[in-house]
C-alpha cells in the first residue's frame, strides 16, 4: 500500500480500513503518516533479513469472511459462533460499529463486548457455547470487566446514550450523552439493568477494575480516556486545554472511580491522578512530548492519556501503556496511584496493553502500530514494530530484554498488530496467548526473556483479498481450561491447546487445574496450583526437555510419582512423596536447572501434605 | 436494504425505533441453505498444521434474546423474546445466479445515526483546508534553515495527505461531492483519491482562491508573503502559519460536534477525533519549537 487507503479497494472498505480510532484511538494518526507515503524507509533497514519460514501454513490462506481457509499448530478450533443478526451489517461486515471487543468470564459464562453492546454466553460446555442474551447498548468499544453481579462497560462516542439508546446524542452539549462507565446488574443474567453510569470527560476507551484487598466496601475502576474532550458545559470541569494554558486539564491524567459494594448505583469519581508528572518540577507533563527517538526511529506518541492499565492487587504494582510510555504504578492506595518507573521505546508507536507474569518480575507491552486497523504485519514491517516488548521487573525496575512479534508475514489487506493476551497457567512456565487482529492468536513462551518462543497458532485468510475489511481477533484469552477468542467480524472463537513437544500433555493438565471464579484479563490474579500429581509431572516435562536433569534422575522420579500414585494407604503414599522430594533436594545442587528442580520439590512437598489432609 | 410495505415501525420508549425488516442473510449467497433453524457453525479440525474442514457454514444467527438496558435505574426493555420463531425467505437470483436466503430479523437499527449535512460539509471543507496545508509545506525545500523544520514539513505532509485520501474515500462511497483540489496539489492525488509519491522540489505556484474566511486558512496574500521569506524568517512564519492553521482545523472539529447531527456517525466519529488529536499533538511540538527559535 501506498497510502492507508488501498487504491484498489473500494471506497467503504477503504474507509473501514482507514478509520482511525477505533481501536485504540491515538495511534493511528501518526501511523498513517509513517506508513502512508514514505513509511518504508525505517522497515527497509530491518527488512533484509526474512523473519519468517517459507513454509509456514499461515501463507497463503485463502480469502473470506465465514469460509476463509485457515491455519492451526498445537491448537484446535473447538466451536465458531457468528455475532447474533442485531450485531452484524450483513453488507459490510467489517464495520466497526458492531465489532466485537473484549472479554469478561465469570463462572460459566462469557461476556463478549461489543461496539454496540455486548452478549452473554453460556460456556458450561466450552466446545458448545450457547448465546443466552445479546444487549444492545452502542457507544464503543464496549470493553467489559466483571465482578460478582457487576458489569462494567467503556463507553467513548459522542453517540452514547444514558438510555442506552440507538438513536444517537447530536449536538455539542447533549445531556442525554453518555460517555464514561456503564455500570450493569447482572443478577438476573437475561435482563442485564443499568444500574449507573459514570460520566467522564474523555470517556472510557478501556477501563480496569482494582479490588483492594485491605478494602472490602469498594471496588476501584481506572478509567483510560483517549478521546476527545467534551466541553465544560456539558459535564463540569471538562478542559481540552494544554497543561500551560489550563494546568486542570482533562488531559494528562486518569479517573479513578469508586464504587461501594453495597450501593453501587452511588459510584462516582474519587481522583484523577496526574501519573505522567515530573516528580521534580511537578509539570503534569511530564513524560514522552511526542515525535521519533532519532533518525530511522518510530514516532511515539505524546503521554497524554493511558490506553490500559494492568494491576495485580498481590504484589500491588499495576503497569500502564500510555501513548508514548511503559509506565509501573504503585496501586498499594488505590485511589492515589503513584508512578515508580517509566520506560520508553523508540520502535513504540503507541503503548497499548500491558501483561505480567505470574511472579511478577516480567512484564509485556504491546505496540499497537497502526492502531489495530492498517497491516502491520506485512513483509517488510520491521519485526520490532508493531510488536511485544519483554521486561524483567526487579527491584521496581523495567529491563528490556527481547520483542516478540508474530512470527508469520500476513497480507496487506489483513489488519494485523499486537494486541489483547492473557497467561496460560503452566506452572513453572511464562506463556501467553495473545490475539493479532487478522495476524490471528499466538501463543508463545516467554520464560527466558530475552528469548520468546511461538508454541502453538491459528490463523485465518484475510476477509478480503482487495481491501482491509477490519477483522480479526480482538482478544484472546485463557479461562479455565480453554481459550476464548473474539474475532471483530466472525464472532466468538473457543480453543483448546494440545499437546506438543513444546508443551506435554502434564503441563497442560496442570494448567487446566487452574480454576477461576471470574476473570478480567486487566485484573490480573496470582495464579496458585493445587497439590497434584500432574504439577509435578510437568515440572519433570520441563526438566527432561532443557535437560534441566539428568536423566536417570527424571526417570527415577517419573517412577516414584507413579508408585506413590497408586498406593493406597495415605502414610505410605505421604512417606514415599516425602522420600522423593527429599532425594530431588540432594540433587538440586548438582542440576543444571537447580530453580526447576526447587519447584519440582515443593509440589512434591505439597502432594505429600495433600495426601494426608 | 429492503423494508416491506406491510411492516410497521414500533416505537420502544420513544426512543429506540424497533422495526420488523428484512435483510440479506451472511456471507455469499447461499444455495440450498438449510431449514430453519438457521443452523450453528460445526467445525472438524484437521491433523495438527492442516486446516479446520467447515462441516456446516452456519451464519450469523439470531440471538435468542435481545435487550436494550435503560438510563440508570431504569427498567430493560426486552426486544426479542427467544420464544418468537424466525422466518426464513429464500429469493431466487438472476437466471444461473444462487438464490439468497433471508431471515426476518425481530430487531433492526432503523433511526441508527447516519451522516448528517454537517459530516458532509465537514470532509469537503477540510480537504480544501489539507490542501493548504500542502501548499505550505511544498513552500519549505531550500527557504527552511533547519532540517528540524523540513522533517517536520515531511510529517505534516504525509499526514495531511493520507488524510485528504481518506476524506475523497468517504465522500465518494456516499456519493457527495468531492471538493477540486488546487490545481498544484490535485496531480498528487489519483483519482480514487489515493496519495501518490509527495512532490518534492520547486515550490508549485498556490492556487488563488481565497478560502481565508474558513478557520486557520492563509490568505493567497500571506501564502505570497511566506514563499517571499527564507532562513530563519522562513522557519519562523512558517511555523506561525502552520500552528494557525492546525487550529484552524481543530475549530472545525469543534464546529463539527456543535453541528446538529454532527459526528454522530461511528466513521465520522473516530476520523474527527484524530484529526483533532493529531493537530492538538502537532501544534504542541510546533509551539515548541517556536519558542526555541526566538
Amino acid at each position: 500500500m501506498t497510502a492507508p487507503c488501498s487504491s484498489t479497494a473500494p471506497a467503504r472498505a477503504v474507509w473501514a480500513g482507514v478509520l482511525i480510532m477505533m481501536l485504540s484511538l491515538l495511534a493511528v494518526p501518526s501511523v498513517i503518516a509513517q506508513n502512508g507515503i514514505t513509511s518504508g524507509n525505517a522497515a527497509a533497514a530491518d527488512a533484509g533479513e526474512q523473519w519468517w519460514s517459507p513454509t509456514d501454513p499461515r501463507i497463503g490462506l485463502s480469502p473470506g469472511w465465514y469460509d476463509a481457509g485457515d491455519a492451526a499448530h498445537n491448537m484446535t478450533l473447538l466451536s465458531s459462533q457468528p455475532r447474533p443478526d442485531v450485531f452484524v451489517d450483513p453488507d459490510n461486515p467489517g464495520d466497526l460499529n458492531y465489532a466485537n471487543s473484549d472479554i469478561a468470564f465469570r463462572g460459566t459464562y462469557a461476556i463478549v463486548g461489543n461496539f454496540y453492546g455486548f452478549m452473554i454466553y453460556d460456556i458450561a460446555t466450552p466446545a458448545q457455547p450457547r448465546l443466552e442474551v445479546a444487549v444492545v447498548c452502542p457507544g464503543g468499544q464496549g470493553d467489559v470487566s466483571i465482578h460478582g453481579d457487576l458489569l462494567f462497560m467503556s463507553v467513548e462516542q459522542t453517540r452514547g446514550r444514558l438510555d442506552c439508546g440507538i438513536v444517537g446524542a447530536p449536538g455539542e452539549v447533549n445531556q442525554e450523552r453518555f460517555r464514561g462507565v456503564r455500570i450493569f446488574d447482572l443478577s438476573d443474567l437475561t435482563t442485564p439493568k443499568q444500574i449507573a453510569a459514570v460520566q467522564t470527560c474523555r470517556g472510557s476507551h478501556t477501563h480496569t477494575l482494582l479490588k483492594d484487598p485491605d478494602d472490602d466496601e469498594n471496588l476501584y475502576v481506572y478509567v483510560s480516556g483517549t478521546s476527545i474532550v467534551r466541553p465544560g458545559e456539558e459535564l463540569e470541569g471538562c478542559s481540552a486545554a494544554s497543561p500551560e494554558e489550563d494546568p486542570e486539564t482533562s488531559l494528562f491524567r486518569i479517573e479513578v472511580i469508586q464504587v461501594p459494594l453495597d450501593a453501587p448505583e452511588e459510584a462516582r469519581v474519587v481522583s484523577e491522578p496526574r501519573i505522567f508528572a515530573d516528580p521534580e518540577t511537578g509539570e503534569i507533563d511530564g513524560l514522552w512530548s511526542g515525535g521519533d527517538h532519532g533518525e530511522g526511529t518510530q514516532r511515539s506518541r505524546p503521554t497524554n492519556q493511558c490506553h490500559d492499565i494492568t494491576v495485580y492487587p498481590e504484589i500491588g504494582r499495576a503497569v500502564g501503556a500510555c501513548s508514548g510510555n511503559g509506565i509501573l504504578l504503585d496501586i498499594t492506595d488505590p485511589v492515589n496511584p503513584v508512578r515508580i518507573d517509566e520506560v520508553r521505546d523508540e520502535n513504540f508507536a503507541y503503548w497499548h496493553s500491558a501483561t505480567f507474569n505470574n511472579d511478577g518480575t516480567k512484564a509485556i507491552f504491546t505496540d499497537e502500530w497502526g492502531g489495530g486497523v492498517q497491516p502491520r504485519c506485512r513483509r517488510d514491517d520491521p519485526p520490532t514494530w508493531g510488536a511485544n516488548a519483554i521486561f524483567t521487573l526487579e527491584d521496581d525496575e523495567l529491563t528490556q530484554e527481547a520483542y516478540y512479534k508474530l512470527p508469520a508475514p500476513q497480507t496487506s489487506t489483513e489488519n494485523c498488530v499486537a494486541h489483547n493476551g492473557s497467561l496460560v497457567p503452566v506452572p513453572g512456565r511464562d506463556i501467553k496467548v495473545q490475539a493479532w487482529y487478522q495476524g490471528g492468536v499466538s501463543v508463545f513462551d516467554f520464560t527466558d526473556p530475552s528469548n520468546p518462543q511461538e508454541i502453538a497458532f491459528f490463523d485465518r485468510g484475510p476477509m478480503s483479498p482487495e481491501e482491509v475489511q477490519v477483522a480479526g481477533y480482538w482478544s484472546t484469552y485463557w479461562y479455565n481450561g480453554h481459550i476464548y477468542g473474539t474475532e471483530i467480524a466472525r464472532g466468538f472463537d473457543v480453543f483448546e491447546l494440545t499437546p506438543s513437544e513444546h508443551l506435554s500433555e502434564n503441563e497442560l493438565a496442570a494448567a487446566r487445574l487452574v480454576s477461576l471464579d471470574a476473570f478480567n484479563a486487566q485484573e490480573q490474579p496470582r495464579i496458585e496450583w493445587p497439590a497434584a500429581y500432574v504439577v509435578a509431572r510437568a515440572y519433570l516435562d520441563q526438566l527432561a526437555r532443557t535437560n534441566g536433569l539428568a536423566a536417570d534422575r527424571i526417570a527415577a522420579a517419573r517412577t516414584a510419582l507413579d508408585e506413590a500414585e497408586a498406593l493406597s494407604d495415605p502414610a505410605a503414599e505421604r512417606d514415599a512423596l516425602t522420600q522423593l522430594a527429599d532425594a530431588l533436594a540432594d540433587a538440586q545442587d548438582a542440576a543444571a536447572d537447580a530453580e526447576r528442580v526447587g519447584q519440582l520439590v515443593e509440589s512434591v512437598q505439597d502432594l505429600a501434605a495433600a495426601s494426608v489432609e | 436494504m429492503i423494508l416491506p410495505s406491510f411492516l410497521r415501525p414500533l416505537v420502544w420508549g420513544g426512543l429506540a425505533a424497533v422495526l420488523f425488516m428484512v435483510l440479506p442473510a451472511h456471507g455469499q449467497s447461499q444455495p440450498g441453505a438449510s431449514a430453519d433453524p438457521t443452523p450453528p457453525r460445526v467445525v472438524q479440525p484437521g491433523a495438527p498444521g492442516e486446516p479446520t474442514q467447515v462441516l456446516i457454514r452456519g451464519t450469523a444467527t439470531e440471538a435468542p434474546r435481545v435487550v436494550q438496558p435503560g438510563a440508570p435505574g431504569e427498567a430493560t426493555r426486552v426486544l426479542v423474546d427467544g420464544a418468537e420463531p424466525s422466518v426464513r425467505i429464500v429469493r431466487p437470483g438472476a437466471p444461473g445466479e444462487p438464490s439468497r436466503v433471508h431471515h426476518v430479523r425481530a430487531v433492526q437499527r432503523s433511526g441508527e445515526p447516519t451522516y448528517a449535512a454537517a459530516d458532509v460539509s465537514f470532509m469537503q471543507k477540510m480537504i480544501l483546508h489539507h490542501a493548504q496545508a500542502l501548499q505550505m509545506t511544498a513552500l519549505v525545500g531550500e527557504r527552511a534553515a533547519r532540517d528540524a523544520i523540513r522533517q517536520m514539513a515531511g510529517r505534516i505532509e504525509r499526514s495531511q495527505m493520507d488524510e485528504i485520501a481518506t476524506m475523497m474515500n468517504w465522500l465518494e462511497e456516499r456519493d457527495e461531492a468531492i471538493p477540486a483540489l488546487p490545481p498544484d496539489v490535485a496531480p498528487r492525488f489519483d483519482e480514487t483519491g489515493t496519495a501518490e509519491s509527495p512532490a518534492h522540489g520547486e515550490h508549485a505556484s498556490h492556487e488563488r482562491h481565497d478560502h481565508s474566511d474558513m478557520a486557520g486558512m492563509l490568505s493567497p496574500e500571506e501564502l505570497d508573503e511566506l514563499a517571499a521569506t527564507s532562513g530563519e524568517a522562513f522557519d519562523r512564519l512558517f511555523l506561525e502559519s502552520m500552528i494557525y492553521h492546525h487550529r484552524g482545523a481543530i475549530t472545525m472539529v469543534d464546529a463539527l460536534f456543535r453541528a446538529p447531527d454532527g459526528g454522530q456517525e461511528t466513521d465520522i466519529f473516530m476520523f474527527a477525533s484524530h484529526v483533532e488529536s493529531d493537530q492538538q499533538v502537532e501544534i504542541r511540538r510546533m509551539e515548541r519549537m517556536l519558542q526555541s527559535y526566538r
